[in-house]
């Protein structure tokens, strides 16, 4: 296939634009039908919300692969400090449908107060932290975190959850270099957009990638493809386990192409793994519109709890 | 005879030892502090990995420290500078709304000790005491020293957190730091630390004071023709409401000495409570006096404090309007 300026350069890829992986083993380690319907539910949780047209909502369609993989690697134990954006994670964290709408449209009885319009949401009883309203704070919270549960040997590793534009804040800088410095029990996911026009200048973040500055660092770091649900997986997989092992906090940076860019149909996570299943004989239409069906029921379900009218 | 800063050192090993939670944070605290204040701890190697000479900057500093709250550790910040406060402000707002965002029961143990307003001859930024700008955050607990025998009482009670107490900042004024006390007279406090301390008994009129400022209000005092009652607030947020109105209707004339910029801060909080709930008690108008205003050089960063003379003569003017 030919590249186009969608396509991110000097990323891991396990399963390619044409749903083909490169290990066929790795599908019988991984349930990718489960993995599949989840990342589904969270494209259709996050079209409605959209669709909602709540002011300040940002759509995360396109960037649910990495926190489905990191979802089902997470122990109940380990700590998630949010950088927004991030509800697929919630949901895989066991966080309730209805306690995350509580939030995002900000509604009463919500159990943790998280900042109108940051797509946030956190939970003290699922050790989700949600994001600080000043911008990158949470990593700094996140990397003390993990000291903590290193001086304290508590069971668990902590996640830091950002977007690249985060890493040009100092003191997300800071905390990258003292959690590479103390050895801290952590792992780092960057959401890294691909800009195929270059970033905007105001964005700042020109130059190396982020797990390039994390690697001249120290940091165990790697560069996947956001869309790649297999690579990313196994990137995650890796990553928490050198840092349960004490091996230090590890980067992974997922290049993520926003959908409502109208990106080429490859640089859909959920399309590029349906191009495998449905190769791999495990999907059919059907199946599918169930998988949809089902997650749109939940949706409007909750939202009828809650007392509102779409 | 030692100095404070080197009982304060004492202190600081004596809370390590006393609780393997406390860990140490600040620039150079692996190897003493920038004020010394982990010397003594330094002595004992086991308390070594609870010295955390990290990070420089401020806002990354306070966050990582609450980190190491949200995770169980109670970080003990010594930061060179009140001053250099005010450049993590942003993380002192996040630290004190964590728990009523997050749904936990107890706020943060977080404990912050900094040296502020004049003394080392430093001018500039580091000579100002920082209050107006720390207690705009609602939710931070910001305590300062006044009499220099009683500030590692002050320190263990701050560090204590035993009734789930809000985020603290505790300063110490400079110019009292290095003065000499003798290590026997380092008793508890006799008094709650977030109640008005009265330090003169007077019936003709009321000061509010607090830190630096307090011993030249004493010594004011006793010059003054009037009879003069000196309070310590100790506690500059919270304040101590009811302890304020009663002192200020027990004489019913107020004067406020602040030793520090006029600007926002306790003056105005206290003139603001008097005008609501204390105006009918009064029989003169609140009177607030402070130091230099203005950018301070060095050799006048000690009239950031009003001087004896001025406190004395207002005192003065105040009894007899």
């Amino acid at each position: 296939m030919e590249r186009t300026p969608w396509d991110p350069e000097g990323v891991e890829v396990r399963l390619n634009e044409a749903g083909q992986l490169a290990d066929p083993n790795a599908a019988e380690r991984l349930d990718l039908r489960e993995l599949f319907e989840q990342l589904v539910t969270a494209r259709v949780i996050d079209n409605h919300l959209t669709h909602l047209g709540l002011p300040m909502w940002a759509p995360s369609s396109g960037g649910e692969a990495p926190l489905v993989a990191l979802g089902a690697l997470l122990h109940d134990e380990d700590w998630v400090f949010s950088g927004g954006r991030d509800i697929p994670l919630a949901l895989a964290r066991g966080v309730q449908l209805t306690e995350v709408l509580r939030q995002v449209l900000g509604l009463g009885g919500a159990r943790v107060r998280v900042q109108a319009g940051a797509c946030a949401v956190g939970s003290s009883e699922h050790n989700l932290v949600p994001p600080t309203e000043s911008m990158g704070l949470q990593v700094g919270m996140a990397t003390g975190f993990a000291h903590a549960q290193k001086l304290g040997r508590a069971p668990g590793i902590t996640v830091a959850t950002f977007g690249e534009g985060l890493t040009t804040v100092g003191a997300v800088s800071e905390a990258l270099a003292i959690a590479a410095a103390q050895n801290l029990p952590l792992v780092f996911l960057c959401k890294s957009q691909l800009w195929p026009d270059a970033p905007p200048a105001e964005a700042g973040i020109f130059g190396d990638p982020v797990q390039a500055r994390c690697s001249t660092m120290g940091m165990w770091a790697r560069r996947v493809d956001g869309a790649d649900l297999v690579a990313v997986h196994d990137a995650f997989d890796t990553a928490c386990a050198r840092a349960r092992d004490g091996l230090g906090p590890c980067m992974v940076e997922c290049v993520i192409t926003p959908l409502h860019r109208a990106p080429p149909a490859h640089r859909d996570p959920v399309e590029r793994l349906r191009r495998f299943l449905e190769g791999a004989g495990k999907w059919t239409q059907t199946s599918h519109d169930i998988v949809e069906a089902k997650a749109k029921s939940k949706f409007q379900k909750a939202l009828h709890e809650l007392g509102v009218d779409q | 005879m030692t100095t404070v800063l080197e009982q304060l050192a004492t202190v600081v090993a004596e809370l390590l030892h006393e609780d393997a939670r406390r860990v140490v944070l600040g620039e150079d605290v692996s190897d003493g502090g920038m004020l010394g204040l982990t010397r003594a701890a330094l002595a004992d190697e086991t308390l070594a990995p609870r010295l955390l000479g990290l990070p420089l900057t401020s806002t990354a500093g306070l966050s990582h420290a609450a980190g190491l709250a949200i995770g169980g550790a109670r970080p003990m910040v010594l930061m060179p500078s009140a001053s250099a406060l005010v450049e993590g402000l942003a993380a002192l707002r996040e630290t004190t709304r964590f728990s009523k965002r997050y749904d936990t029961e107890r706020s943060l143990p977080l404990l912050i000790v900094a040296p502020c307003g004049p003394g080392f001859g430093l001018g500039g930024d580091a000579a100002m005491d920082a209050v107006s700008y720390l207690t705009c955050i609602d939710g931070l607990r910001v305590l300062v020293g006044a009499e220099p025998s009683e500030f590692p009482a002050l320190l263990r009670a701050a560090a204590a957190f035993d009734a789930g107490e809000s985020p603290t900042v505790l300063l110490f004024p400079r110019n009292l730091l290095l003065r000499e006390m003798d290590p026997s007279t380092d008793e508890e406090l006799d008094d709650a630390i977030d109640q008005v301390r009265t330090l003169e008994h007077g019936d003709e009129l009321t000061v509010f004071c607090w830190g630096a400022a307090v011993e030249r209000v004493q010594q004011a005092a006793q010059r003054a023709e009037a009879s003069t009652r000196v309070t310590d607030l100790v506690s500059l947020q919270p304040l101590d409401r009811d302890g304020i109105l009663e002192a200020a209707r027990a004489t019913g004339r107020v004067v406020i000495v602040s030793p520090g910029a006029p600007s926002n801060g306790p003056s105005c909080q206290i003139a603001a409570l008097l005008a609501d709930e204390a105006i009918l008690h009064l029989d003169a108008p609140v009177k607030h006096l402070y130091g230099r205003t203005g950018d301070v050089e060095a050799r006048h960063e000690h009239d950031l404090i009003p001087s004896i003379d001025a406190i004395t003569s207002t005192l003065n003017a105040t009894a007899t309007y």
